[in-house]
Formats: C-alpha cells, sequence, structure tokens
C-alpha cells in the first residue's frame, strides 16, 4: 500500500521548484509556462495551422480568418483524399494523428482526465529516449494520454512512438489506427530501430497484464516483462525516463475477469468493472478521475558498459532498479493525492 | 575488350518484363560478352544481341545449353505469381518449383557457372502481427504463407539453400523483390489497382512495400555482374498504405469482411464463369427484353416500370458481371489476400550497407510512376477536386484567399506551408521542430 518514507515529499518537490519553470500543481488552469511554449512551437514555420489551433483564440466573427480556416481545412481535406501525405517505415502517420486523432484524445486529456503532468523537464528535448511507465486501466488509455502529454505539453513537442503488443495489431480497424498514431509492435528490431533514429520510445513493460489487473492490485507493479526494454536502452544508450501515471486505474475499476469469455475472443482478460457490463454499452465510459502523470529523473545507460547489455544480470538489474524507481513514483504520487476525482 | 574476361550469362523467363530489362542491361554492360534468353515465348524485339533459346525448363536438357554455351552466370528470374498465368495451380507449382530443381540440377554438373542469382519475393515473410514492423533477411518467418505464390517461392528458396550446400563453389544471390511495379509492369497487384474499384479487406489497411522495376533490374544486374552472394531484400525505401495508395490512385476500395475474403478466391472464379456466360452465351438483346418484361409487370405498381429503366437495369447488370469478371481476372488468389492484411515492409538495410546498392526509387514515387503510365483510370480525380475546392470558395466569394492554395498543380499541393524538406521516406527520423511530412515535392 501506498507507504511513503518522510524525506520523499521534500525532495520531489525541491526537484519539481528547482528544475522546472513554475509548473503549478492545479492541472486545470493552464500554468504559466505552458502557453509561451505552445506558442513558440507553433512558430515553427510548417505548423502554423497545425496541431495547436485551440491554443490561439481568433476573434470569431473575422471573415478572413473564416476564409483561411475553411479553406485550410478543404485543402487537408482534399490532400487526404487524394493520398498526397507521407508515412514512415512504422506507418506513423504524423498529420493524421496530430490533426486527427489528437483533437479527439485532447478533451479527454485537458477536461475530462484534467491530467496534470509534472516534470517534462526530464523528457530529453532531442534524441532517443525510452519513456517507462505503469500501466493499467483495463484499456489502454494512460498511453494515449502520455502521448498528449508530450506533444501538446513538452517544449520540443515530442511524439511519443509507443511499443505496443502484438494483440493491437491483431485487432481490426484498431490496429491500422494504431499504427498511423505511432504505435509499433513492442520488438526488439522495432525498438532498435526507432532509438537509433533519436525517437522517443514509450513502453509500458508490465503488458497487458498490467492493463487488465484487478481493482484490489491497484498500483502495484506486475513483472517487468524480460527486460527486453533495459536491453534495448543498455545497446542504444538511451536514457531511461521512469514515468508514474495515477489516476488511470480507477476509470474502469475491475471487479473480475470472465475467463472462457476471454478464451473466446482470444482477449488476454474480459474485464467486469463497476460499470461494465452491468450498464450494458454506457458501461463503456470510463470514470472521470483526476490523473496525473509525473516523469522522472532519467537514468543513465551509457554509464554502464556498452558489453551490460549481453550480461543477463545487469540487464535484470537494471530492470528492478526502473521498476522500483517508478513504483517509487507511484506511491508518492498517491500518497499526495487526496482524491481520486478532483 | 578481352574476349577472354566477357562474361556469359544466361537468363531465364526471359519473355518476362523484369527478365527482358534486365538483358538489355547485360546486353549493354562492357562486361558481358554473350547473354541469353530462355523462356517458352519469344521475347520482344528490343533484344538485340540475346541468343534466343526456346526451352521448358521443366525438362531437363539446360545442361547441355549452359554447358555448348559456356555460360559461367545463371540469372533464374521465371517466376510465375498467378494460377491463371500457368493455367492452374498444378503447372504453376510446375513451373516454379520442378523447373528450378531441373534447372539447379543443371546448374550443379555445369562446372563453369561461378554465379548464380535467382528471383524470390518478401511474400516469403508470409505477414502476421508477431512481426516487427521491418523484416531482416535471416529473420525466422512470422506464419507459413498461404497462398500459391508465396508457398512456391518459399519452396524455390528450399531448393536454392539445398544448391549452396551442394555447390559452394558458386556464388548464390538470392534477391527478395517487393511486390514489382512500373509502367510496363504487369502482376496482379496492378491488375488489382486497374480495377474501377478495389477490394480490400474490412478493417485491415496494411502498409504497402514496392520495388520499381527499373530497380529491380538494376539489382539483378549488379548481383549478376559482381560476388555478392547471400539473401538480399529489395524494395524502394518508405511505404504507403494501401488505403493511401488507393487514394493516389483515385481509386475507391470495397471493403470485404476477412472471413469472407479468405473464400474470395473461389468466389470471384465462380462469379467469372457466370460473368463470362452472361456476356458471351446468353445474348444481350435476350436478356433486356426478358429483364423488361419482368419488370414491366413487376415493379408497376413502384411507378417506375418505364421500359428504358428496365432496359437499361439489364444492361447494367451485364456490365456489372463483365466487371466481376475482370475481377476474378485480376486473380484474387490467397496471395492477395495475403498481401492486403498483412504488412511485409522488408528491411534493405543489407542491400545498402552490405551491397551498396541504393534503389532511386522510394516506394511512393515507384507507384506514382506506375500511375503516370496511364493504365490505371482515377475514378476520383484530384484535379477535379481541386476544381470542386475552387468552385466553392468562388462562390463564398473567396478569390483572394483560395488563389494560393487552390491553383497549384496536384502533385503540389501541400498547402499553403512551405515545403518543410521532409522527403517521405526518412520518417523514422525526426527533427527537433515535431515534422509535418510535406507531399511529394522529392521528386
Amino acid at each position: 500500500m501506498p507507504e511513503r518514507d518522510a524525506d520523499v515529499v521534500p525532495l520531489d518537490a525541491a526537484r519539481r521548484g528547482g528544475q522546472s519553470p513554475p509548473t503549478g500543481r492545479s492541472g486545470e488552469s493552464q500554468p504559466p509556462g505552458r502557453g509561451g511554449e505552445a506558442q513558440q512551437r507553433e512558430a515553427s514555420p510548417d505548423d502554423e495551422h497545425g496541431a495547436g489551433s485551440q491554443h490561439t483564440d481568433p476573434p470569431q466573427a473575422d471573415p478572413q480568418r473564416l476564409e483561411e480556416v475553411v479553406t485550410e481545412a478543404l485543402t487537408f481535406l482534399r490532400r487526404r483524399m487524394t493520398g498526397a501525405y507521407s508515412v514512415d517505415v512504422f506507418g506513423m502517420d504524423r498529420e493524421l494523428t496530430e490533426r486527427v486523432l489528437l483533437p479527439v484524445a485532447r478533451p479527454l486529456y485537458r477536461h475530462y482526465w484534467r491530467v496534470e503532468t509534472l516534470g517534462l523537464e526530464h523528457v530529453p528535448s532531442e534524441g532517443g529516449a525510452l519513456v517507462v511507465g505503469n500501466h493499467s486501466g483495463t484499456l489502454p488509455f494512460d498511453a494515449v494520454m502520455a502521448k498528449v502529454a508530450l506533444l501538446d505539453d513538452h517544449p520540443a513537442g515530442r511524439h511519443l512512438r509507443e511499443l505496443a503488443a502484438d494483440l493491437a495489431f491483431r485487432l481490426p480497424f484498431f490496429g491500422p489506427l494504431a499504427r498511423k498514431s505511432g504505435n509499433t509492435l513492442g520488438h526488439h528490431d522495432d525498438a532498435m530501430r526507432l532509438l537509433s533514429a533519436g525517437e522517443l520510445v514509450g513502453v509500458w513493460p508490465e503488458g497487458f497484464k498490467g492493463v487488465g489487473k484487478r481493482y484490489r492490485d491497484r498500483y502495484k507493479l506486475g513483472r517487468f516483462g524480460r527486460g527486453g526494454f533495459a536491453n534495448v536502452a543498455l545497446r542504444t544508450q538511451a536514457p531511461i525516463v521512469p514515468m508514474a501515471i495515477v489516476g488511470a486505474e480507477e476509470i474502469y475499476p475491475q471487479i473480475g475477469d470472465v475467463a472462457w469469455l476471454a478464451r473466446l475472443f482470444r482477449l488476454p482478460y474480459f474485464p467486469v468493472t463497476w460499470q461494465f457490463p452491468l450498464l450494458g454499452p454506457l458501461g463503456v465510459v470510463p470514470l472521470p478521475t483526476k490523473w496525473r502523470i509525473e516523469f522522472g529523473e532519467p537514468i543513465d545507460t551509457s554509464e554502464y558498459p556498452p558489453e551490460a547489455a549481453d550480461d543477463q544480470m545487469r540487464v535484470f538489474e537494471l530492470t528492478d532498479r526502473v521498476r522500483a524507481t517508478v513504483q517509487g513514483m507511484v506511491d508518492r504520487a498517491l500518497a499526495d493525492r487526496e482524491s481520486v476525482f478532483f | 575488350m578481352p574476349q577472354t574476361d566477357g562474361r556469359r550469362v544466361l537468363v531465364t523467363g526471359v519473355s518476362g518484363q523484369l527478365a527482358g530489362q534486365l538483358a538489355s542491361r547485360l546486353e549493354d554492360d562492357e562486361r558481358v560478352d554473350h547473354v541469353i534468353g530462355v523462356d517458352l515465348r519469344e521475347p520482344g524485339p528490343e533484344l538485340a544481341r540475346t541468343g534466343f533459346v526456346r526451352a521448358d525448363l521443366r525438362e531437363a536438357g539446360m545442361a547441355d545449353v549452359l554447358e555448348e554455351a559456356g555460360i559461367d552466370t545463371v540469372v533464374h528470374t521465371d517466376l510465375v505469381t498467378s494460377p491463371a498465368q500457368a493455367g492452374g495451380r498444378t503447372p504453376m507449382r510446375e513451373r516454379n518449383v520442378i523447373a528450378t530443381m531441373q534447372l539447379l540440377a543443371a546448374v550443379q554438373r555445369a562446372r563453369r557457372v561461378r554465379r548464380l542469382v535467382v528471383r524470390s519475393s518478401t511474400a516469403v515473410y508470409g505477414g502476421a502481427p508477431t512481426a516487427p514492423a521491418l523484416l531482416a533477411e535471416d529473420a525466422e518467418p512470422p506464419t507459413r504463407p498461404r497462398g500459391p505464390a508465396s508457398e512456391d517461392i518459399a519452396e524455390v528458396e528450399r531448393c536454392v539453400a539445398a544448391f549452396v550446400r551442394r555447390r559452394d563453389d558458386v556464388a548464390v544471390s538470392v534477391l527478395r523483390f517487393a511486390e514489382l511495379v512500373g509502367p510496363t509492369v504487369e502482376s496482379p497487384l496492378t491488375r488489382l489497382f486497374a480495377l474501377p474499384v478495389v477490394p480490400t479487406l474490412l478493417g485491415h489497411d496494411p502498409r504497402l512495400q514496392l520495388c520499381h522495376e527499373a530497380d529491380a533490374a538494376d539489382v539483378a544486374c549488379a548481383m549478376a555482374l559482381d560476388d555478392r552472394p547471400g539473401t538480399y531484400n529489395v524494395a524502394g525505401p518508405g511505404v504507403v498504405y494501401l488505403s493511401q495508395a488507393l487514394r493516389l490512385a483515385g481509386k475507391p476500395g470495397v471493403p470485404v469482411p476477412p472471413g469472407m475474403a479468405a473464400s474470395t478466391a473461389g468466389l470471384t472464379h465462380g462469379a467469372a464463369a457466370v460473368g463470362g456466360l452472361a456476356r458471351r452465351r446468353v445474348p444481350a438483346g435476350l436478356a433486356r427484353r426478358g429483364a423488361a418484361g419482368v419488370a414491366r409487370r413487376g415493379t408497376a405498381a413502384a411507378g417506375l416500370a418505364r421500359r428504358g429503366t428496365a432496359a437499361d437495369l439489364a444492361r447494367r447488370g451485364v456490365e456489372a458481371a463483365g466487371r466481376v469478371r475482370e475481377a476474378a481476372e485480376a486473380d484474387f488468389t490467397l496471395d492477395q489476400v495475403e498481401l492486403l492484411s498483412h504488412s511485409r515492409v522488408a528491411n534493405i538495410d543489407r542491400l545498402r550497407d552490405h551491397a551498396g546498392l541504393h534503389p532511386r526509387f522510394p516506394t511512393r514515387e515507384a507507384f506514382e510512376d506506375f500511375l503516370a503510365s496511364g493504365r490505371v483510370t482515377p475514378t476520383v480525380d484530384a484535379e477535379r477536386l481541386a476544381a470542386w475546392q475552387a468552385r466553392l470558395a468562388r462562390l463564398a466569394g473567396w478569390e483572394a484567399v483560395e488563389r494560393p492554395s487552390g491553383s497549384d498543380s496536384p502533385p503540389d499541393d501541400s498547402g499553403p506551408p512551405p515545403p518543410g524538406a521532409t522527403p517521405g521516406h526518412s520518417g523514422t527520423r525526426s527533427t527537433p521542430s515535431g515534422p509535418r511530412p510535406t507531399s511529394t515535392e522529392e521528386h
């Protein structure tokens, strides 16, 4: 259970106060630093009509502005209809992600779960890095929210490239969408390639066991896989940024698992939550909990010798170290939390 | 030119597009003394200096040809990719597998042969959600391929692997080409895009990786002339989604439920028979009269009973049957179902780093070059869309704003922002500003 040691909170607070610009703890109101960063990012030449159109507040009555918006929207639509866009080899469609998918996820981030994002200064602005987080929530909304956080609120507006389980790509409709939004398979080759290319890679080593854990096991981190992520980080010497997500466990409090239905649909679990299937289709509406995503101090893997990746003991050591770090961050955040919903 | 050093190359399947281009490149190369083409059909007239041998590879006899011509390099490109092309599954398998076995047996005997290049395909990888985004040559195939062509290709590769063990003094290169496209390539894939509407799998949108025919011929030529033993993936850099390819081609996709698609091969062949019957056997006039009669009686109440409408409907029915027939001729086998359901994107690092060969056409450009050949008539026209937008803007009285974005030519319509100089195929690299990939400016 979340038990905090007395010296941890001040340290945490000190770090937060010391390194970040005044990042307010109140998540709903925009911290002063945030707007400026967003503006700065939008000033980049190819982004003027782009992702952040909700930041600018145009005078609604201006006809010139309306023309621009409509013309831009039509041109965008036409570009999509004629295939004049490009995707990377993993299948990520940045345009679709920024202009169609993120605008859908953004209201969830800002208004529904009111995500409070801390420690963004720990995520490097460029170069490869591995963000390692705790997984929860029955449906992996936590990955989506982490993506929004890093694209919208990180000064460099980084795209998080998530490593997903093969189940994600097995599902019709969802699979192609996952790829287009930047997911790829949690496979050694894919992770190596992304990190070597200097991408920000997100991994949830608990996998589906983490997403599908019971409510009574909430915020208890599961096993961190076979340490594949640590191996890749050691090989590419990419820093590991621990990430703790609090609030996602309670969106679908899972009280049961119907094993035979899971087998029938070839799913890792078939959840019974407080809402589902009791409320029928309404049961898929997640609860409006209050979220907090915190990025911790990066773990520098370049201090390990290059041959460490082949030393399985070292790999497990690093895996455990990351897991303990994330668990510690989760516990602290839980201790700080006053209410699940506010 | 030192006569003694000249290479003597034998190319199988020489009347095929790939082999034809390869042979003409070999003819032009000064290191090559003599090119011999083998096939059942005579190649086109453009191969002036290539000696043609009409032979059936399935039968023994190649050993003599190899011996008499003093061949030192064999390029095996004869590959049948659809049962329709060979006249059935069994002849197809024979032309792919038995022919390869016969050829390899002959090559094993031919002491002068030092180099063997075999055409394969990335279809050997099958495709599975458990496979990484890019398939490397030495990766374990995630699934056994199920389509007829991919089955055969896997078998051919096994034969070649066995040959490598028997004759280790021969430098063997296996070239796994991605789907070939280009101005002259005829394949199930190109025929698929020639249909007025293209069947896709509901809920699936694979990444396609393509290889331009010119690149394929260049790579095969380089492999034939220099020792680069090993297995290589050959493809253009980058990918396009199937949905994107359809949009580029201006073709609406028709999603088919996957369970149904597995049996689509049978379905389309059945429908083909019906379609053929409707078109040829049943006199069109009779069909029209019959349908008109039915319509007169049946739909009088609905107020639709104009003879013209009924006749029109009948004509459309016959036409639709013809279309289905076309679809069947596009040869929708399990190979295509595999291609349409799973991505199989190969890693071309080895080709670039080990062999030093760099395909010139990225996947997207290769596809656009195929479209530019004029064999695909867009159902949805990009220029018309642009015109519509312009007209809409004029209606609203927005000439001033509309002009800069509305009047640009379709390939360059990346909208108002200046080209961000982000080549489509280098998407794995991120630039700090968070790049918005712009369109096709890397021509």
